[in-house]
């Protein structure tokens, strides 16, 4: 008799778990984006015969099921639990740091070491042909670490992943003097405070402003204290994309704009030369997932930053998004400001230096995007 | 499609049941062979008409051997077994050893062969070997022939133990096929069973298959002996519950249809000689070959050259069957040389020392993981040389500290998973909590039937619903999940 009870409840289970899930799954409504991962969602597959003795329409069902399995972001949680309970030291190649940090782990698997030689070597001749054209102290370079290479005390033990700091030294010695604009012996001064976000693979405005004050001084301007400068929150709800990489809600971050003493008073910003903007920001942004796009309003092929600043001359920024929160630092520095992204701009950029009238260039990218950058042939069009 | 899928778990297989046991007794063998054909098109849309053609030669062979066999024409019946052997081993040969075949010719200069580059159709070394054992029982009068050409099919096809086997002898189940009877015990053992399976499959061998894929993607003189025994480790993990996660899976759902297979897996890793491994690992694949090659080849009772011989033929086949490639072969012989040696040198020895036996049948089988995991010659050499520490990388670095800090609670949960020693535990505490006798639970396990108090009841329900529910994150997430078997 006993064993009847134990069956039944053991039968019990079954239903519930394998044809009630089916039967939620069945009938829960469809998405087509997923915010968290930032993908579209696979969406039921059309049917034909073709597709069928191929084999693709089985294999779109299969992605499609899976991808609009119900409460699909609380079962990845609940995986990224499972992986922390077993005390894994990186969950989806991000590191579980300490003080709530998911801390992005980089992998020399992740770089095509081939094309990093060539985009070192563009970068040089980049840079040598317009130091020639521009005069000498008008062309920067800064590559940023990301978080693993700087908050070390909050990684893992033996943490370690792809060397930055021996790429960028690579880097900066094959640069003629005094175009390295060094910044990771400030970050690392400042490794204790938040200067990296705790959810995104971004450098907080902190960060920027370190890093800025290294630039002032590589460049002979005055280097503005952190007193002078005005931070001021604009959301303390930001989940970033490392986050998004695991679901699971550790901490938040805030978000900061940074006014300095000489940062002009009338901005007007204009993207891919269609869309103007007062101001830098984008407030739009702040109420969705993607709030680091409140920056710049985001990447875009070409930023015009113009303003009633007492600036002199034209700063081109060469970048990725980590310059977002840098640029409106430089903004008291110059007259005009303009930010080229290499990923989506076509024009030359010999043509653009001319055109525009360019004084002085920064190439500012953190060091894992210029390393994977497949663009960096544009240096030399 | 593979067991381990929301594709199986949330659509196939609750559709497949509902059929089944609606349907009358009459066609449920029609149903099952049905759903079979299209789990296996499924991923095979193809392939599918090959396991068919192999279904009808069989079945007509097995006819007419019995035919000849009844009128006393046994010349005219072995005529017939050897047709389908031919017949089966020249589908297996064609697509999984031509290619194999015209590589090494075209090592010969002067010689080029374009490659036939064709796709293995999955499951054929596993439902070839059993369609043979069907024709060949008939002959030898251990089985009768199956008229019903829909029963026939659906054990050919039987979806449960089609493409990861184990292998079902024809014989085993012969009279389950008309006969089954479904029960409530027999359903509810199987859905433990399977569940049990899914979990050994995704949380156990898919977790440690990353930190051997991780480690083996490694460059050479890279990997330092400690990281090359822990990424073997891995491996042999990996494989381990990835493998008998699937028998089990094919095991449970079986029994919840009314199936009993036999056991394919009995705890491997505590054997202490590399002959008790393999009485432990793939029991069906050893005993299909023990009986249709190496007794028919006179086993042991022909003196000791034939049997040295038989034993050779046995493990060359064993090797090669697991893939197309010389690594397979030479792993095959590889256990084939320590089998003998232990059967004429060893064995008393071993059995005289645990520890020593256990450590022996570990590295030995340790090493015979890293002839298996890798199909290139040179790369074997290579992480070979890394687990002896002759690749010039030092013992351990700091990645090595890093992957074992980040895996040893994994690493503790295979190691005690992979012994019999957490069942018994769990038995024991049982007990205590319900105050039952030894004796009854021993009777119970002989039984099949597990322990049915309230306590025990929701400990094991417990236990197997976090799994599955686990088990289910794991796949939603799916970023790893891979079906080891398609070289097989």
């Amino acid at each position: 008799m006993e064993n009847r009870k134990y069956s039944k409840s053991v039968i019990i289970l079954f239903l519930l778990l394998v044809f009630g899930f089916t039967a939620v799954s069945m009938v829960w409504p469809d998405r087509t984006f997923s915010e968290n991962e930032n993908r579209v969602l696979a969406s039921a597959p059309e049917f034909s015969v073709e597709n069928l003795f191929e084999g693709k329409f089985m294999s779109d069902y299969e992605k499609y099921i899976t991808d609009q399995f119900f409460l699909r972001d609380e079962w990845i949680q609940l995986k990224t639990m499972t992986e922390m309970a077993l005390n894994k030291q990186d969950i989806n190649g991000v590191y579980m740091g300490k003080d709530g940090y998911l801390i992005e782990r980089h992998e020399d698997s992740e770089i095509d070491f081939e094309m990093l030689a060539k985009s070192k070597e563009y970068l040089i001749q980049f840079v040598e042909r317009y130091t020639k054209r521009l005069g000498k102290d008008s062309v920067k370079v800064m590559l940023v670490p990301t978080a693993s290479e700087v908050l070390l005390d909050k990684l893992p033990p033996f943490a370690e992943g792809f060397d930055q700091n021996g790429m960028i030294d690579e880097v900066y010695a094959s640069l003629p003097e005094g175009v390295a604009v060094d910044v990771r012996d400030i970050l690392k001064e400042h490794a204790d405070e938040y200067i990296y976000y705790k959810t995104d693979h971004h450098w907080t405005s902190l960060g920027a402003f370190y890093a800025y004050q290294a630039y002032c001084e590589a460049k002979g301007f005055e280097v503005p204290a952190l007193e002078d400068a005005t931070f001021t929150e604009v959301s303390n709800e930001f989940l970033g994309t490392v986050y998004s990489k695991l679901n699971l809600e550790l901490s938040k971050d805030s978000m900061h704009t940074v006014t300095l003493p000489n940062t002009p008073s009338k901005i007007q910003m204009t993207v891919d030369m269609a869309e103007k903007f007062n101001g830098l920001y984008n407030d739009e942004y702040l109420s969705q997932k993607d709030k680091y796009s409140y920056y710049l309003d985001g990447n875009h092929a070409l930023t015009e930053i113009a303003s009633n600043s007492e600036g002199k001359g034209t700063l081109l920024i060469i970048k990725d998004s980590y310059s977002h929160c840098f640029a409106p630092l430089t903004l008291g520095d110059y007259q005009k400001v303009y930010l080229v992204d290499f990923r989506y701009f076509n024009m030359p950029i010999s043509q653009f230096i001319m055109q525009y009238r360019v004084t002085d260039i920064l190439v500012l990218y953190n060091a894992v995007t210029f390393a994977t950058d497949t663009h960096t042939g544009a240096f030399l069009r | 499609m593979v067991f381990s899928s929301i594709l199986f778990m949330f659509r196939f297989l609750p559709i497949v049941l509902l059929l089944y046991f609606i349907a009358p007794k009459q066609i449920r063998n029609t149903i099952l062979f049905i759903a079979s054909l299209i789990f296996y098109a499924w991923g095979e849309p193809v392939y599918v008409v090959i396991m068919l053609f192999s279904t009808l030669v069989d079945y007509t062979h097995g006819l007419l051997v019995y035919k000849y066999k009844q009128k006393g024409e046994m010349k005219k019946a072995k005529l017939f077994v050897i047709s389908s052997m031919i017949i089966n081993l020249s589908l297996l040969g064609f697509f999984k050893y031509t290619d194999f075949i015209i590589g090494n010719l075209n090592l010969i200069p002067g010689v080029e062969i374009p490659l036939l580059e064709l796709a293995l159709p999955i499951g054929i070394s596993f439902y070839t070997f059993q369609t043979m054992s069907y024709t060949i029982d008939i002959y030898r009068g251990d089985a009768l022939p199956q008229k019903n050409i829909i029963s026939f099919g659906a054990y050919v096809a039987l979806f449960p133990q089609l493409i990861a086997g184990p292998i079902v002898a024809y014989n085993t189940v012969a009279e389950q096929l008309e006969g089954r009877k479904e029960t409530m015990d027999d359903f509810a053992t199987g859905v433990m069973r399977f569940m049990t399976g899914v979990g050994k499959k995704v949380l156990l061998a898919n977790n440690i298959g990353l930190l051997w894929d991780m480690i083996s993607a490694r460059g050479v003189g890279e990997v330092p002996v400690l990281m090359a025994w822990l990424g073997i480790t891995a491996f042999a993990f990996q494989i381990y519950f990835d493998f008998s996660g699937y028998s089990d899976m094919a095991i449970g759902l079986g029994k919840m249809m009314g199936f009993h297979f036999l056991e394919n897996f009995n705890y491997p890793y505590v054997s202490r000689s590399i002959t008790e491994f393999w009485r432990r690992w793939h029991i069906s694949l050893g005993s299909w070959f023990r009986s249709y090659v190496y007794i028919p080849l006179g086993g042991n009772r022909q003196g000791l050259k034939k049997q040295i011989r038989n034993i050779a033929v046995v493990w060359l086949l064993t090797g090669i069957w697991h893939g197309a490639s010389w690594n397979f072969l030479l792993w095959g012989v590889y256990f084939g040389v320590f089998l003998i040696l232990e059967k004429f040198l060893w064995l008393d020895f071993l059995k005289k020392h645990k520890i020593f036996s256990h450590v022996y049948t570990l590295v030995i089988v340790w090493v015979g993981w890293a002839l298996f995991a890798f199909d290139d010659m040179g790369r074997v050499i290579q992480y070979l040389k890394a687990m002896f520490g002759l690749s010039g990388a030092g013992f351990a670095n700091g990645e090595t500290w890093y992957l074992l800090i980040s895996y040893a609670v994994m690493l503790v949960i295979l190691v005690l998973a992979s012994t019999p020693y957490p069942r018994q535990w769990a038995m024991k505490v049982m007990n205590l909590l319900e105050g039952k006798k030894k004796a009854d639970n021993e009777a119970a396990e002989k039984k099949g039937i597990t322990l049915g108090g309230t306590v025990s009841t929701v400990l094991q329900l417990a236990f197997v619903a976090v799994v599955f529910v686990i088990s289910t994150a794991y796949l939603v997430d799916a970023t790893y999940n891979p079906f080891l078997y398609f070289r097989f």
